[in-house]
């Protein structure tokens, strides 16, 4: 964290850029991943992010201080990402209802399981690493927004529930919500396409 | 809360359990039935790995530096809620500023339209007076010889009523009587004098003409020429800076 934040938005909310910009280069790398997460394009992402910090700049006035900048623009940040998904996906998610229907909690449908079976070994740890990436990512993507945002701020930023619900202005209790079914659609999407997931994801279920 | 359904824990009883956000109670009561629930361990076991995925997923690098550029003045979309006591100086002469901004654009989208339709109209006429020279010049050798000009200079003056101030020089070319460095509508009576046809055209011609007579294609033009390059100016000063993305 800068060495003082709350006196840096002082001066932020007085019209100093330059207090900004140090905000910006010490959460620049956070927000870009949250949006690049959500969206799944670079360039979007990058543009997203250029928006979401200029809008920060723009609407600090109402930032209360003592509450989480990061959360506050974590929110901004995802607020944009969904706008921008909406604008260019239009299509609805159809493939998801599908695995929601044949969902069945204490089927044959476990991840634990099949790992355990795969037995597809891949020389190139890279090109695996990257397409498992891929895979992930677009499980991401077929989640509903809501339930994305929140797995993604949970899962892939690590923050706390308190925070998403400050990010995602809902209750806990939403957020536990959004993330148990989120996770449980990626789950399924994952089993889905589980002759994708390579020896790497196998060994990882191993160790534990 | 920390009730089992069917006998094992929900969906969502078992993500917030492994996120340990239930209760101490929760906690321990679940903690007791997954130890002993085969079903519940192997969903767990998903869970985990569910999340673990996700968690291995790399940041990636920000593609290039997202700081603003140090010109790029707040911009005041909302009423500020809070702290608006804070500098109200520079808040003010912000505002008055944007709204000068503002108008100074106004003034200027409306001087450039103006000065497009002084162009339009100062290119348009020279086009049609053109077309009906070369048509009066034409006819003007057959028809000079054997008519009368009083006849000839009816018939041109009746053609060319839509072509207010270019007739007297059109007129003069047709009758061939020689009107030494005649302006449009500048010697009314000289041309009335030597031709009564005109007589009905020039009673519509103003007196004494203005400083920029509107009348004259010319002055049009220059008057557009001189609105154009004062909205451009406009612009310019009152330009929005953007910020430049790289």
């Amino acid at each position: 964290m800068p060495e003082d934040e709350a006196l840096l938005i002082t001066r932020i909310q007085r019209g100093d850029v330059n207090a900004f910009n140090q905000l910006v280069l010490h959460y620049q790398q956070t927000t870009y991943n949250v949006v690049l997460r959500i969206l799944g394009d670079r360039d979007a992402a990058a543009d997203v992010t250029q928006d979401t910090f200029i809008t920060a700049f723009r609407a600090i006035q109402s930032f209360r201080g003592g509450s989480s900048f990061r959360a506050w623009l974590l929110r901004i940040a995802s607020n944009q990402a969904c706008d921008y998904w909406r604008r260019t996906n239009r299509h609805p998610l159809d493939s998801l209802d599908d695995v929601m229907d044949e969902d069945e909690p204490h089927g044959a449908s476990m991840l634990s399981t099949l790992v355990a079976t795969d037995q597809a070994a891949n020389p190139e740890e890279f090109l695996l690493n990257q397409e498992l990436q891929a895979l992930i990512q677009r499980a991401l993507q077929e989640l509903p927004l809501d339930q994305r945002v929140a797995v993604i701020l949970c899962d892939v930023q690590g923050l706390s529930y308190e925070e998403i619900a400050s990010s995602t202005q809902t209750t806990l209790g939403t957020v536990r919500s959004r993330i148990a079914r989120g996770r449980a659609r990626l789950r399924d999407y994952l089993y889905k396409h589980r002759e994708l997931l390579p020896r790497s994801y196998r060994l990882l279920s191993d160790k534990e | 809360m920390a009730q089992l359904h069917n006998g094992h824990l929900t969906t969502e009883q078992l993500s917030a359990f492994f996120d340990k956000q239930l209760s101490l109670e929760e906690q321990a009561v679940f903690d007791a039935h997954v130890s002993t629930c085969q079903e519940c361990q192997r969903r767990l076991a998903d869970l985990r790995l569910a999340v673990a995925l996700l968690r291995a997923l790399p940041e990636e690098e920000v593609p290039r530096s997202f700081v603003l550029p140090g010109r790029l003045a707040p911009f005041q979309e909302r009423p500020i809620r809070q702290g608006a006591a804070t500098t109200p100086v520079s808040q003010g002469r912000r505002v008055w500023l944007h709204t000068l901004r503002r108008s100074v654009r106004s003034v200027s989208a409306l001087a450039a339209v103006l000065a497009l339709i002084f162009i339009i109209s100062g290119i348009l006429p020279p086009l049609r007076f053109g077309a009906g020279e070369t048509a009066s010049t034409t006819s003007a050798p057959a028809v000079a010889p054997s008519s009368t000009p009083t006849g000839e200079s009816k018939a041109a003056s009746g053609s060319q009523t839509l072509q207010r101030d270019l007739s007297p020089n059109a007129h003069a070319a047709a009758t061939n009587t020689p009107q030494p460095t005649q302006t449009a509508g500048a010697k009314p009576t000289a041309t009335a004098a030597s031709n009564t046809g005109i007589g009905t055209q020039t009673e519509h011609a103003p007196p004494a003409p203005p400083l920029i007579d509107l009348g004259q294609p010319q002055a049009r033009l220059i008057l557009g020429a001189l609105l154009l390059a004062l909205s451009i100016i406009g612009f310019i000063i009152t330009r929005r800076r953007r910020v430049t993305a790289h």
